[in-house]
């Protein structure tokens, strides 16, 4: 199998059978200011997003449409069921929240975590596997993570790997052995503990595995907008940054999908407008949305200056469009800024 | 298990045994489903995963309802609601005559599921006879979701290899690995015939080819003008035009016109002019009792 080569194992998990990489790995600066050479990078990236003007015309539409009742002849679409879906997913929402858990757990970090999902991120493209089953397993270590006190730093990866396992399980025809996880871990764990830690992680979450996910609301508004691959591809890759964000994990998926949605609309067209479909389909007004655009566009930025490098290197490629060069809207978020649903819970 | 007394076993589900067995505390008879994990396994098994997380989201009267889950050292033991019997053991019951009003009941509540599933995401990917428990109160349910997932909006494309040679769709015989809710009606519209003719299987073929011969027979062979996109199949190959031997009334005599109008709209070869369970719940055939 591809994945025992050394040079892929050393991308997933840069140092090759570290025996704690979670704890080596926090020393590592993530998140930093924007200094003056941003700013310059910013001013060439510019003509990056005129050449994809074309594409941006479509979003502007605003009428009282119904999408589904155009996509009858489209198996993919399942137009009779899309709308009862939606609302149903959104109806799930809060069975599924994420609460404020670091706090309970004295040796986790934020940082830990965000590393851990770097590495979830690397996992998943080596396997090429879906956006639901990386959505998915990063819900599942969150869930877990919520519903449990006191972990040890040192089982974050073997959670993050197990999260991993029971999301390709529901989500994929085909999972990976459990051999080839231990491996790609570095032997960080036994096969008996991998399992044991499946057996907990299931109870923890009762088996609730089928969670709303960040991308399905995404897909939903990129399709019924009927923007171009680029636009969704440049959506995508903010959303997933997202999910390196512990903040961000705090909030409704549907919520960080619209958001991404609007951003990434904005930074192809800046005149973009959140008319009544994307309302209509989303279930958002604007003002729901743009307390949050300044943090994810930070997040974008930090994103940039990260050693973790797996979601900024993917969509740097130019299967996903190069979306990442787009020029960025100047950071200007306040140091103390705190997001709205942190400071209310 | 401490809390159960087993019974007697009760059958094979996709996957795992199933057994009757008794409330110690509460008297109150279950169906266990046991899954046995052995040490050189993957853990637990995706058909058992899917089919406690779906279930556990559908809480519905005509789903089987799925109690508890006991996770120990060496095996799952899942804990179900139980159903005296399923719809095949009900048809060796009948003596070869199905009442009008009881299959109108049965596939009314077969829709309502399937519609009630569909809603929540899942297609059931299994539907056949064996799979449709019913209780002492004539209220049906579906059962054995070891086949089944749940779908986003776009699908993706699944397995091919779903659903019982008797009841799986022309698309999905064709290779068809994009489908989404219609794959479960073609299934319901089989099971609708088999009601109606007190369980004599419409379309029981031997293999691939012979299933898709017995089902040209009676719709017609389809071809690129009733459904656009049939040559893109994996496995399309053409058949030709067979003469029909059987008229609808023939093949469901104890159907009403309203019956076989539905009858056909559930059977279209084309997965996209498929009624979908919601529109079928509509259909004249429920509304008026007196036409049977």
């Amino acid at each position: 199998m591809i994945l025992r080569s050394k040079t892929v194992l050393q991308n997933i998990w840069p140092v090759k059978r570290e025996k704690n990489p979670l704890k080596k790995r926090k020393q590592n600066k993530t998140l930093t200011e924007d200094g003056p050479a941003a700013k310059k990078v910013f001013k060439n990236e510019i003509t990056t997003c005129t050449e994809n003007k074309s594409e941006e015309k479509k979003v502007h539409k605003e009428f009282e449409f119904d999408f589904d009742s155009e996509e009858s002849q489209n198996i993919e679409s399942v137009s009779e069921y899309a709308m009862d879906i939606f609302k149903y997913y959104k109806s799930r929402e809060l069975k599924f929240r994420v609460s404020h858990y670091i706090p309970n757990h004295p040796e986790l970090s934020v940082k830990a975590r965000t590393i851990a999902i770097d590495w979830l991120v690397g996992v998943h493209g080596k396997f090429s596997m879906n956006d639901e089953t990386l959505y998915g397993s990063v819900k599942l270590m969150d869930l877990y993570l919520t519903k449990t006190t006191k972990i040890s730093i040192k089982d974050l990866q073997k959670i993050a790997c197990c999260a991993f396992f029971i999301a390709t399980k529901f989500q994929e025809r085909y999972s990976p052995s459990i051999d080839d996880l231990i491996y790609l871990s570095g032997d960080d764990f036994t096969r008996d503990e991998f399992v044991k830690m499946e057996q907990d992680m299931l109870k923890a979450i009762g088996f609730d595995i089928g969670a709303p996910l960040g991308c399905c609301f995404l897909g939903r508004l990129a399709r019924v907008t009927r923007v171009g691959s680029f636009e969704h591809t440049l959506a995508k890759y903010i959303l997933e940054t997202t999910l390196l964000n512990y903040e961000f994990s705090l909030i409704s998926s549907s919520r960080m999908a619209s958001s991404c949605f609007m951003l990434a609309m904005k930074m192809v067209n800046s005149k973009f407008v959140w008319g009544d479909v994307l309302v209509k389909y989303s279930g958002y007004d604007v003002d729901d949305l743009k307390p949050l655009l300044p943090k994810i566009n930070h997040t974008l930025h930090s994103v940039k200056k990260s050693p973790l490098r797996h979601i900024l290197d993917k969509y740097l490629s130019k299967k996903f469009y190069n979306v990442a060069k787009i020029a960025h809207f100047p950071d200007t978020m306040a140091p103390d800024f705190v997001l709205p649903e942190m400071s209310s819970s | 298990m401490l809390n159960y007394d087993k019974m007697e076993k009760i059958g094979e589900g996709t996957y795992g045994t199933v057994f009757k067995a008794r409330n110690k505390q509460t008297g109150e008879i279950v169906a266990l489903k046991r899954v046995r994990l052995d040490d050189d396994d993957e853990g637990v098994p995706s058909s058992a995963l899917r089919e406690i997380c779906i279930l556990r989201e559908l809480k519905h009267r005509n789903v089987v309802r799925l109690y508890d889950v006991v996770h120990s050292e060496n095996k799952l033991t899942l804990v179900f609601e139980f159903c005296d019997q399923d719809l095949k053991k009900f048809f060796d019951s009948l003596n070869g005559y199905m009442d009008p009003q009881t299959a109108r009941s049965l596939m009314l509540q077969l829709l309502r599921g399937l519609h009630f599933c569909h809603a929540h995401h899942v297609l059931h990917r299994d539907l056949k006879p064996q799979n449709l428990l019913i209780n002492t109160n004539g209220t049906l349910k579906l059962a054995d979701f070891g086949l089944a997932r749940a779908f986003g909006v776009p699908v993706r494309c699944f397995s091919a290899e779903v659903v019982t040679l008797w009841y799986r769709p022309p698309d999905v015989l064709f290779g068809a690995k994009l489908y989404n809710t219609s794959i479960d009606m073609w299934s319901a519209g089989c099971i609708f015939a088999e009601i109606s003719n007190a369980g004599r299987p419409l379309f029981p073929g031997a293999d691939v080819d012979d299933q898709l011969k017995r089902i040209f027979k009676q719709l017609g062979s389809p071809s690129e003008e009733t459904w656009p996109s049939i040559a893109q199949l994996p496995d399309y190959k053409p058949y030709p035009m067979y003469h029909q031997t059987l008229t609808w009334s023939q093949i469901v005599p104890n159907l009403s016109t309203r019956g076989r109008d539905l009858l056909q709209k559930l059977l279209v070869c084309n997965p996209t002019g498929r009624i979908d369970a919601q529109t079928a719940l509509n259909h004249a055939y429920f509304a008026d009792t007196s036409d049977v």
